[in-house]
């Protein structure tokens, strides 16, 4: 039986985490390693496809950009900031624009990931504080991402940093809580969305999807929307609820988790190619990336995943 | 241990941050400018001041951690969901020969009867810049359209959300100044031979949606009301006041 490789530093947590195998287990590189590439490649197609088309428009100061337009935000009291407000707005943007691409490419490739995903997540913060409007919910989830991308030991495998030698089939484990964190965001961000909607009488009777894909503004497809019948929108309002609500519970349990979770996905492409959510369904996705079991393309079959032997804390990879 | 502590305090942070909201909390201050955290419960829970306090500590600590990570929390995706109509933003640009013309949004199809597929994410970053204009108004339709979806009754209600909407041009002035003028560039662009308009309106077109069981087409006529308005000689802004049905000055803050 081969031994599996211990990446990255195992941290203290205080009682009652620390008595908490969910949280305190290590997970396959490898699972890291695919939230890496994923994220990485939803960032670089966003900035390259979303946002640099109209980079001009939005983040110049004589059209909708500039660092004073929603300069509300930075009162004293408060505590945003972006890269953006300290760099003048004549070549602040271009340069925070480079080093995101840099910082994305540095991601996918697996280069110094902790320093990447730290300066991806400081140009997201910096674009997403200081200009608001072209923003939406994805962008906070975004955020949130890259911190734990960062944080996740995402090199360790599949990467320029790569502990792992080309041929070499030994496991390789990571600290797992950062997984853990993404799943706690997903599952609160479905399930105060459900609560929310549960309030409101649209959603309960189920004609919200209805109205939704007959918005002519919003629906990216509403003459092949009003193709269906009432009674489907009335349905997949229904199953959105009950799963966003169910999320928590449902994708923890080990009956309920697969299929879950493939309706998560389900779910975000749909929203991805009928209504304007953007890049929310991109950078959702790119979570669900964690949950996979990557580490059945490894060419072994002799890994016990659990025997962890070399507990000493390298950092290679990180 | 520092890794542990960050990795305990995400952990925590993110259900708690949402939950704080449904603990009311008192004001410090204003509300931040233009966009506030409207999910957060206000007033208090208790007449324990040292109770009221650590939570609203408790809330502060969270708030800090929200802005400094650029992580907040409050999440609603589509609800309670869209009005059974749409709403665009347009842009009507008034000359001083009193002639005008609007020019509408990119993303208002020519052909209402069939409208086209739009492709997703590529013109998004655009459309969440756009659609913050619309958001103030969205639940505060004309009359004639709630009528269309609710008693006269109902709709005869909404005027009390109309008295809000002039201060909501107050909070959005600068953006919505920036894409008047920007939307002005474009049309210039186009039309060269136009001088620079006396006034420039931003007004939302309400297009009823077709009821479940009618003919799946957006048949009836487009209602316009203005929402805020720009004069670019003297730089001033005025809001339109839908119970007086007039414009008025934009206030200060109060």
């Amino acid at each position: 039986m081969s031994e599996a490789k211990q990446v990255g530093l195992q941290p203290w947590f205080p009682w009652p985490l620390s008595r908490w195998r969910w949280w305190t287990e290590s997970i396959p590189a490898e699972r890291v390693a695919a939230l890496r590439i994923v994220t990485a490649l939803v960032l670089l197609f966003d900035i390259l496809a979303c946002y640099l088309p109209y980079f001009t428009t939005l983040f110049s100061s004589d059209a909708l950009g500039g660092r004073d337009l929603y300069s509300g935000r930075f009162r004293d009291d408060h505590f945003f900031w972006s890269v953006l407000r300290w760099l003048p707005d004549e070549w602040g943007p271009q340069v925070v624009f480079s080093a995101w691409i840099a910082s994305g490419i540095g991601l996918l490739v697996g280069w110094r990931p902790l320093v990447c995903g730290l300066v991806a997540w400081a140009c997201a913060v910096s674009v997403w504080t200081v200009a608001p409007g072209p923003h939406n919910g994805g962008d906070r989830l975004r955020n949130t991402l890259l911190l734990m991308v960062a944080a996740s030991c995402s090199g360790a495998v599949w990467g320029v940093s790569s502990v792992r030698k080309s041929g070499d089939t030994q496991a390789v484990l990571v600290p797992g809580w950062p997984v853990k964190v993404i799943f706690v965001q997903l599952a609160v961000l479905y399930f105060f969305s459900g609560y929310y909607k549960a309030l409101s009488e649209v959603w309960r009777n189920g004609y919200v999807m209805y109205w939704a894909s007959h918005d002519l503004y919003w629906s990216l497809s509403p003459t092949q929307s009003a193709w269906l019948p009432v009674w489907f929108h009335q349905l997949s309002a229904i199953i959105t609820l009950i799963w966003e609500l169910g999320f928590p519970v449902l994708a923890v349990l080990q009956r309920t988790r697969a299929a879950t979770l493939i309706l998560g996905v389900i779910f975000h492409l749909g929203t991805l190619f009928t209504l304007e959510v953007g890049s929310f369904a991109l950078y959702s996705i790119a979570c669900y990336t964690a949950f996979a079991p990557w580490e059945r393309l490894r060419r072994s079959n002799a890994v016990e995943l659990k025997s962890t032997t070399d507990s000493s804390p390298q950092l290679a990879g990180c | 241990m520092g890794v542990g502590l960050f990795a305990t305090w995400q952990f925590i942070y993110l259900p708690a941050a949402n939950l704080i909201d449904f603990v009311p909390r008192r004001q410090h201050g204003p509300d931040l400018e233009p966009i506030g955290d409207p999910y957060q419960a206000r007033g208090t829970f208790t007449r324990v001041e040292p109770l009221q306090r650590a939570a609203e500590y408790a809330g502060d600590a969270l708030d800090f951690w929200s802005e400094v990570t650029a992580q907040e929390q409050g999440w609603s995706l589509f609800a309670p969901g869209p009005p059974p109509y749409t709403v665009f933003p347009a842009v009507e640009f008034r000359f001083a020969d009193g002639t005008s013309d609007t020019m509408l949004s990119d993303f208002e199809p020519a052909d209402k009867r069939h409208p086209p597929l739009r492709p997703p994410l590529v013109d998004n970053r655009y459309f969440n810049f756009e659609a913050q204009f619309t958001y103030a108004v969205w639940y505060a339709p004309p009359e004639e359209i709630a009528k269309l979806y609710v008693s006269a009754e109902e709709a005869a209600k909404l005027r009390e959300t109309y008295r809000d909407i002039p201060d909501t041009v107050r909070l959005w002035q600068k953006p919505i100044r920036a894409w008047l003028a920007w939307r002005w560039k474009k049309y210039r662009a186009a039309h060269p031979e136009r001088e620079m308009p006396v006034e420039v309106i931003l007004k939302h077109r309400y297009l009823p949606t077709p009821k479940p069981g009618e003919p799946p087409e957006w048949a009836q006529s487009v209602q316009e009301r203005p929402y805020a308005l720009w004069r670019p000689a003297s730089d001033s802004f005025d809001a339109f006041d839908m119970v007086k049905s007039q414009f008025v000055p934009v206030g200060t803050k109060p």
